[in-house]
């Protein structure tokens, strides 16, 4: 029951050899540690939803991931972004238990991916996903609630995507953006912890999009996990806390969202300078930021946050600088993204992840 | 952990092999499949019996050497229901012969998408991510498809047995055993085709159900010419192609349970383009099952093993 007597009790064979009783209790309760230990170390290896370590999968000659490590906390939208090809889906397949992985290891809520343990507690939209077109939406989401041997809550899960009028028409009557609003209400049949999403908006116009992306914000707000699999970076950038970037199966980048997106500051187009204006303003305190550059009349502040702009553009006109424009650029994920898949490229043979 | 718990997962391992059988079902009617067979079934029995109907009134008609046409012409004279009843299992063996591969056909073109068709669709993907094992998903789809089969070959072959003993009043000695080896028949022919869709795409599947299927039934026919002609190569084939798919053994073994035992005098003469009738082999039975076993238990390990 209590720790500190069976931490005690298990030094006192070794200490002394006193009373038979002392260490027949000294045995029980070493027996009784131990059984606790492993269900008190399960919920310490999965307080992760996902951990990936060096996994790999090559398909005859072509590697499609070259040694993949990743780490997703439980209750994150997390955002995994590549180009096409570059093993998203692949590392979703071996985490659902679609696909085996050549080497390394996955851990999906403590468990072994593709176990049965593991998927009942897992929802899953594949990017590439065709449900029977002779049932009904409400039937297909039932038949998935059977075979998680639950009730699904069809009526919820329908009005959740935005389907609850054509619930009882056939799939095959379905446009593709219906189709996949049904596939992520079958993804959430079940009230999984953790959905991996593959390309969820693909199909869907910008009001579906934005349904979806609702969708997602309410389910952090439950405390569900998600794992989104995308290629529009507008998306990923709205709705996911944290993000990884893939490339030629190598995570090439991983963080807070916010914190793979630098922003590049302020850019002011200026006119002719005064003599001694810009050393002027550049001598002006900037000791936490990296200084001001000047370049074909456009002087660059990188670092600057949003909320200091006034306060900046105040002490250029103080120092007599002629400013004609003021842009202020965060820099989108997708020049991050770019950024990123740039730099990998040269002298990467696609093998550098583990 | 304890015999209840277990009991409990059993059943509900059962339930989700079941709901995966049943949906074969729901498919069939829903996209209108199963009304479709059923009617072009109804056409075939039909004209097998009208066909029937009117040899056999015929034959009452005139019970002498003129209506047995090209017996009769050789001067041999035969007892006439002797020659009725080798006529009603002449006819017999020819309608079970079309049955046998209508069902062999229908059995290649469902179960030839069984797992790569809906692999390749991206069909099985949300339903082997639920708690459900890969086996129970291929065991429920195999049930599903043979419950089909099994419903096609009580129908049709049973009407044909029916009809055939109405008009020609011949009764085969062992119609019951019949229809379990040609069902057994049709079960191997979707045991070979659900282990290759657990690895080749689903047109490899279809052309190797049906190849196979031929092969054998080509294979029947050199081990009965070899037989005849006393050649022990071709009969060695034939009996090695036997081993390769038994489905053609089981056909003939079928067709032996419904001979006349008064035709059991001509032997091994009794060949015919559709099989000639063989005694049942315990041996061939014990193959024939474990045949279908292996290929179940093939098709498990490769359907665990394949990337989807």
């Amino acid at each position: 029951m209590s720790n500190p007597p069976s931490a005690t009790a298990t030094q006192a064979p070794a200490g002394s050899a006193g009373s038979a009783a002392a260490s027949a209790s000294a045995a029980s309760a070493a027996i009784a540690a131990s059984a606790v230990v492993p269900e008190a170390a399960a919920p310490a290896t999965s307080a992760a939803a996902i951990i990936c370590s060096d996994l790999r999968k090559n398909y005859r000659d072509t590697v499609a991931l070259a040694g993949v490590d990743l780490r997703v906390e439980r209750g994150a939208v997390f955002g995994f972004l590549g180009p096409n090809g570059a093993g998203k889906s692949t590392l979703v397949k071996i985490l659902t238990g679609l696909v085996h992985p050549s080497g390394g290891q996955g851990e999906v809520l403590g468990g072994k991916p593709g176990s049965r343990a593991v998927h009942r507690r897992l929802g899953y939209l594949p990017e590439q996903f065709r449900f029977p077109q002779w049932l009904t939406g409400r039937e297909l989401l039932s038949l998935h609630g059977r075979l998680m041997g639950i009730e699904a809550e069809a009526a919820r899960l329908l009005d959740l995507v935005g389907l609850g009028v054509a619930g009882d028409r056939k799939i095959g009557e379905y446009s593709k953006g219906m189709q996949q609003r049904l596939g992520l209400a079958q993804a959430l049949v079940g009230d999984p912890e953790l959905v991996f999403l593959d390309e969820p908006t693909s199909a869907l116009d910008p009001i579906g999009r934005r349904d979806v992306r609702d969708i997602l914000t309410h389910l952090r707000d439950r405390g569900m996990t998600v794992f989104l699999n995308s290629h529009l970076l507008t998306e990923v950038e709205r709705v996911c806390d944290r993000l990884a970037v893939i490339d030629k199966g190598s995570v090439i980048a991983q963080g807070a969202t916010e914190d793979l997106l630098q922003s590049p500051g302020l850019s002011v187009r200026v006119g002719e300078l005064p003599q001694g204006s810009f050393e002027d303003f550049a001598a002006r305190s900037w000791s936490e930021v990296a200084p001001p550059t000047y370049a074909d009349g456009v002087i660059t502040l990188p670092g600057v946050a949003a909320d200091e702009v006034p306060a900046v553009v105040h002490r250029m006109v103080e120092a007599g600088l002629p400013v004609y424009e003021v842009t202020f650029a965060r820099q989108s994920l997708e020049e991050a993204f770019v950024q990123l898949i740039r730099e990998h490229h040269p002298g990467s043979d696609g093998r550098a992840g583990a | 952990m304890n015999p209840g718990g277990r009991l409990d997962d059993l059943r509900a391992r059962t339930d989700q092999m079941l709901l995966l059988a049943g949906l074969t079902w729901k498919e069939g009617v829903r996209r209108r499949t199963i009304l479709m067979g059923f009617l072009l079934t109804v056409a075939f029995v039909a004209l097998y019996g009208v066909g029937t109907y009117y040899a056999f009134r015929q034959f009452d008609a005139q019970p002498d050497s003129a209506s047995m046409g090209g017996v009769g012409a050789l001067g041999m004279t035969l007892d006439p229901d002797f020659y009725r009843d080798m006529a009603a299992y002449q006819m017999l063996s020819f309608g079970l012969f079309v049955s046998s591969f209508l069902a062999a056909m229908l059995v290649v073109f469902l179960g030839a998408g069984m797992i790569s068709g809906d692999a390749e669709n991206g069909t099985l993907q949300t339903i082997v991510t639920r708690p459900v094992d890969r086996v129970q998903v291929l065991l429920g789809r195999f049930l599903g498809y043979a419950s089909v089969l099994v419903v096609y070959t009580i129908l049709l072959s049973g009407s044909l047995l029916l009809l055939t003993r109405v008009f020609s009043g011949y009764a085969p000695p062992h119609p019951v055993q019949a229809l379990l080896l040609l069902l057994m028949q049709g079960l191997i022919v979707l045991g070979i085709v659900a282990l290759a869709t657990s690895t080749l795409p689903q047109i490899a599947t279809g052309i190797t159900g049906l190849m196979l299927f031929g092969v054998a039934f080509i294979g029947g026919i050199v081990e009965q010419i070899g037989m005849f002609l006393r050649n022990d190569t071709a009969a060695a084939i034939g009996d090695a192609v036997h081993y390769l798919a038994p489905t053609d053994s089981f056909f003939r073994m079928a067709l032996g349970r419904l001979t006349p035992g008064s035709m059991a005098v001509m032997g091994e003469f009794l060949t015919g383009p559709f099989g000639a009738p063989k005694g049942v082999e315990v041996g061939a039975l014990l193959y024939g099952l474990l045949y279908l076993g292996a290929c179940l238990v093939g098709a498990a390990v490769l359907f665990r093993r394949r990337d989807l």
